[in-house]
Formats: C-alpha cells, sequence, structure tokens
C-alpha cells in the first residue's frame, strides 16, 4: 500500500540524494565552491578546475553514487529470499570469491583493470559454486543455500588471509583498502550504470512479488506468485548487482545490510517504494561517505568502508531506539 | 462435470514410500463443507497442499472447473483456491493491515498503483476479524490466536472459490473458535464458495462440515455424508483408539473412551 508519506520519503530522498553529490563534488584538496562548481557545470572554462571536477570528482562520486545502489537492491533482495534480516548481499560468498579473485591480481602486481576483472570473475566463479552445490533436483532451499554460502564464505576468508600473510606490505596495504572498500582506484562505465537502471527495474517490477515473498514462498506461491521463475531471477540478479559492485569498490559492508532496514523502519516497507528508496539512500549515503574518506585526514584518504561502519552503526541504532519507543 | 469445482480423479499420494492415498476420487462442488479427518501424519496438510498445487502428485489427476490443474497458471489458480497454511513466517517487520492486504494479490491488475476497493476489502475483513484497532501493529506483536485471525481474514479478502483450511482453530481459545468459524462460514457461504478443513477435532469437523473425508492411514479412504462416515467404528480404526459418541442437544459428540 503506497501513501503519499511514502511520497514523501522518496521527495526527501532525492533532495537528500541531490546534496550529497554538491557535498561530494565540492570536497577535496582542490578548493571548489558553489559558484565554481555552476561556473564550470553550465559555463564550462576549460581550466584546472574543470579538470578536476570532470576527471577526478565526478567520476568518483558516480563511481560511488552506484556503488551504494547496488548494494542496496541486492541487499534487499537478499533478506527477502533467505528470509533473514541479517542476510547481505555478500552472504552467499559473493564478496570472497571476488576477494580472492582481486587479490590475486593484486598480488601479481597487475593494475587497476586487471583487479576489476579478476574479482569479478571470482565473484561470478563463487555464484556458480554456491548455487550449484545448494542446488538439488532444480530446488534450493534457504538453508542449504545459507549454509553453503557461508561455508563458501569461510573458505574464501582462509585463502585471503594465505594471500594476505605471504604477499609484501606494499602489496597489503592496496588488499586492505581493497578488502575494506575503498573508491579511490575506482572507475564506472556506463555498463555499471546500466546495471543500476536494470537492477531498480527489476525490483520495481517484481515489487509486488517480493510483498508476498515475505512471507515465504509456500504463501507467495499460493498467492498466486510464479515462485520458481521469480527466485531464480531475483537470485540472479541481486548476485550480478553484487558482483558488479565488488568490482568498483571492493566490499563496501554495511550498506548492504543496514539501508534496507533502515527503510523498513522509516516505514517504506512496500517493495514498490523500499526498492527506489534504497537506491537513493544507499547511493547519496555511500556519496557521503567517500567525502569524509577523503577529507577527514586529506590529502590522505580513508578506506570508504570504514566509513560507511562509523557513521552507519550509530545511525542505523538511533534509528532502531527510536522507532522501538513508539 | 463442468459443475464441479474440483474434481479429484484416482490421485494417488506418498510420503517417503509411504502411501497416504491411494486412488482418491473426489468431486467437490459448490456451497458445499468438506472435513478431513484423520490422526497425525496421515496426510491432511499434504493432501491440502496438492490441492492447491504446492506438492507434485504421484499418480492421477486434479481438475479445477474441468481443467488440469497443471495447465493453469499460479495467479488464475489463487484466484480460485485460497490455503489457510499451519505456520506462517515473519521475519521481515510488516504491519497487520499490509499483511491482510496481500491477500488481494492475485486480483491486483497494475503493477505500481492500488486499486481503493481493495483497501476498502482489507478494512472490512478486519473489522469482521476482530482486528480493526490493529491495523498498525506489527505482526510479531500479536498473540497466536490474532495471528490466526489474521491469516483467516487475509483469505476472506482473497475470496477464493475453494478454502483449504489447514486446522483453522489453531491458536484459537474456545470462544474465538467458535466466533470466528461461524464468520468464516458465514462468509463463505456467501460468496458460494467451498472449503475443505483439515482438523484433528472430530466434533469441530462435525459441527461445521456436511461431508466428511476419513483417511484411514494405510492409503484407504472413506468419503460421505458425515452421517454416513462418523460413527465409532469408522473413528475408531482411523484413529486407532477406541472412540464412542453420544448424542447431546441434537448432535452427536465423540471422545475417546
Amino acid at each position: 500500500m503506497i501513501s503519499s508519506r511514502h511520497l514523501m520519503l522518496l521527495g526527501l530522498l532525492a533532495l537528500l540524494t541531490l546534496a550529497s553529490l554538491i557535498v561530494s563534488l565540492l570536497s577535496g584538496s582542490v578548493d571548489l565552491g558553489l559558484s565554481d562548481l555552476i561556473a564550470v557545470l553550465f559555463g564550462s572554462p576549460d581550466n584546472l578546475q574543470a579538470q578536476v571536477l570532470y576527471e577526478i570528482r565526478i567520476p568518483r562520486t558516480l563511481a560511488a553514487f552506484t556503488t551504494g545502489g547496488l548494494l542496496a537492491i541486492s541487499g534487499v533482495i537478499m533478506q527477502v529470499l533467505l528470509r533473514n534480516p541479517l542476510a547481505d548481499p555478500y552472504i552467499l560468498g559473493i564478496s570472497g570469491g571476488a576477494a580472492v579473485g582481486a587479490l590475486s591480481a593484486i598480488l601479481l602486481g597487475l593494475g587497476g583493470w586487471w583487479v576489476s576483472n579478476s574479482a569479478f570473475l571470482g565473484a561470478l566463479f563463487s555464484i556458480l559454486i554456491v548455487f550449484g552445490l545448494a542446488n538439488k533436483f532444480g530446488k534450493w532451499s534457504v538453508t542449504r543455500l545459507l549454509l553453503t554460502g557461508v561455508v563458501m564464505s569461510a573458505g574464501w576468508g582462509a585463502v585471503i588471509n594465505i594471500l594476505l600473510t605471504t604477499s609484501s606490505s606494499n602489496n597489503v596495504q592496496s588488499m586492505l583498502f581493497w578488502l575494506m572498500g575503498d573508491l579511490s582506484q575506482s572507475s564506472v562505465t556506463i555498463g555499471h550504470a546500466m546495471l543500476l537502471a536494470s537492477g531498480l527495474l527489476i525490483g520495481v517490477y517484481f515489487a509486488r512479488a517480493l510483498n508476498v515473498l515475505i512471507r515465504g514462498e509456500l504463501v507467495a506461491s499460493a498467492l498466486g506468485v510464479n515462485v520458481e521463475t521469480v527466485r531464480v531471477i531475483l537470485y540472479f540478479s541481486a548476485s550480478l548487482l553484487t558482483a558488479s559492485a565488488v568490482t568498483i569498490a571492493g566490499s563496501v559492508g554495511f550498506v548492504g545490510l543496514i539501508i534496507p532496514h533502515m527503510l523498513r523502519l522509516l516505514g517504506a516497507r512496500d517493495h514498490r517504494i523500499l526498492i527506489p528508496s534504497s537506491v537513493l539512500l544507499g547511493g547519496s549515503f555511500l556519496v557521503i561517505a567517500d567525502s569524509l574518506a577523503r577529507s577527514i585526514i586529506a590529502p590522505q584518504q580513508l578506506p570508504v568502508g570504514v566509513i560507511t561502519a562509523v557513521i552507519g552503526v550509530p545511525a542505523f541504532l538511533i534509528i532502531l531506539r527510536s522507532t522501538i519507543k513508539q | 462435470m463442468k459443475d464441479n469445482l474440483l474434481d479429484i480423479r484416482s490421485l494417488t499420494l506418498q510420503i517417503v514410500g509411504k502411501s497416504l492415498c491411494k486412488n482418491l476420487d473426489l468431486a467437490i462442488s459448490h456451497n458445499q463443507h468438506w472435513g478431513l479427518l484423520g490422526k497425525n501424519g496421515v496426510g491432511k496438510t499434504s493432501l491440502l497442499h496438492c490441492l492447491m498445487g504446492l506438492r507434485e502428485i504421484d499418480a492421477g489427476s486434479i481438475l479445477l472447473h474441468g481443467k488440469p490443474m497443471s495447465e493453469l497458471s499460479r495467479r488464475e489458480l489463487a484466484t480460485e483456491i485460497g490455503i489457510l497454511f499451519q505456520e506462517n513466517i515473519h521475519t521481515l517487520p510488516s504491519t497487520v493491515l499490509e499483511t491482510v492486504l496481500l491477500g488481494r494479490h492475485p486480483h491486483v491488475q497494475s503493477m505500481l498503483r492500488d486499486d481503493p476497493r481493495d483497501l476498502q476489502k482489507a478494512q472490512q475483513a478486519l473489522q469482521e476479524f476482530d482486528l480493526a484497532d490493529m491495523a498498525g501493529r506489527y505482526i510479531d506483536s500479536l498473540s497466536g490466536g490474532e495471528k490466526q485471525r489474521l491469516a483467516l481474514a487475509m483469505l476472506v479478502v482473497q475470496s477464493p472459490k475453494l478454502f483449504l483450511l489447514d486446522e483453522p482453530s489453531n491458536h484459537l481459545d474456545i470462544a474465538y473458535q467458535i466466533s470466528m468459524l461461524d464468520l468464516l462460514k458465514k462468509k463463505i457461504d456467501e460468496q458460494e464458495a467451498s472449503f475443505i478443513m483439515a482438523t484433528h477435532d472430530i466434533n469441530l469437523a462435525a459441527r461445521y462440515c456436511d461431508r466428511i473425508i476419513l483417511l484411514m492411514g494405510d492409503g484407504n479412504y472413506l468419503s460421505g455424508s458425515k452421517q454416513t462416515i462418523l460413527n465409532e467404528k469408522n473413528l475408531s480404526t482411523a484413529y486407532n483408539c477406541e472412540i464412542q459418541s453420544v448424542a447431546i442437544q441434537d448432535r452427536t459428540l465423540f471422545f475417546p473412551a
């Protein structure tokens, strides 16, 4: 059921998104004011400021927004499909596989392109293994999927530790940044943006089915949802969205777990609202976190994943606490 | 044959090699009240799940309005048949009103827009099932009985032609058992629908049903009018326990000897 309150929430989130984008474009080591931003964006003078904006800040801001949006949609879908409030985009081991791919590329001294692509391959490999092993006669039980995913994650964790302990300290620094989630090396392509757009469309298209799936697969089937098909499409989409997010920014934590819960607590429980809200809040949350990550101890940068946890945890606890009182 | 709502033809069901029913033949038409009885584990729930298309059948066929059920889409099925489950899942938060509205899911036309009539139906059902003042509450704050009433309200909002009720009296106190089942039966009759009610309470079945299916536990079954099926001999055999009856105020009550 969609009420005017929901539309207001969407409106507020759109404003928050706009504000976060502006803040992100204005923060960094080169001074740039709002008037400069407008002058560059609408007058396009060819100077240092324009260069900083077009070559550094805009791509990075877009990368942050896309990653946040992808993770938040994926988190919503995983929590519904696995019917587990603790589920996040990484719970089925996707980030573990991606990490092993990325870290191996770093270990071999390969560049950014190789790191993202081997991360993507690692993620796909992990998805195939988990869904292949958990599959029994074409059916996945939630428990078997969760157990397979969690055990695979543990396995990947061991490989990650081997890679970390056997690498030179130089490499370990980049590896740790990748593992915590970092946007300083990120580039986002039109492909990522299209994936986010398709994730949003798929999420909204299946929003009513997701509303029913919360009650479990049996209830959803009995209420007319073609669970077998919908489940395959949604698992596949959520996995692909996660794989794409980790190739952009490494395994940024908390976004996929807490953004969906925050929005549910704020009343966005209908997926027709929850999915678009997640894109906006997940995206702008990561944009803000990344602005902080590159300005708190500038010119040095922090991995954005640290900031998401530092802001995300107290913000989530405050919302949880205030809604319990109601 | 076209007049029948549901035709079950030589249906065979097995679970891990044990036969739940063999060659079950049953025709269910409009305005019928069926009781499904048998001891624990005999396959009452499995049979209901089959009729909802949630479980594969081992042999035989089930026809809905003369059409094989396997040819119908989930959505078509859900507009004709609705089921009350014994167990319900409540892991992510949702409110009473949101949940009861889900009952309209098979009927929704638009992907994005809500039909105000659906909201009206949902609110009416909440009123009738004594849940109106809890519309905004989270489900996990409800008692077992309130959750059961919510599930009944959701089914009424779905308004199928055949109601499959798995232990509808679960979690309800004695007063609510009667008032809620009276109400449910009234709503079902108003819609000229039918129900099959699986229950372990023989007296409840005797009170609300006029036809009985009694699963014997070895794959055999008895079906027919309440008067012919519900007697001491049949029940004692089916439950493997001596059951006696007593006539009281033009009703027959059954109790273990």
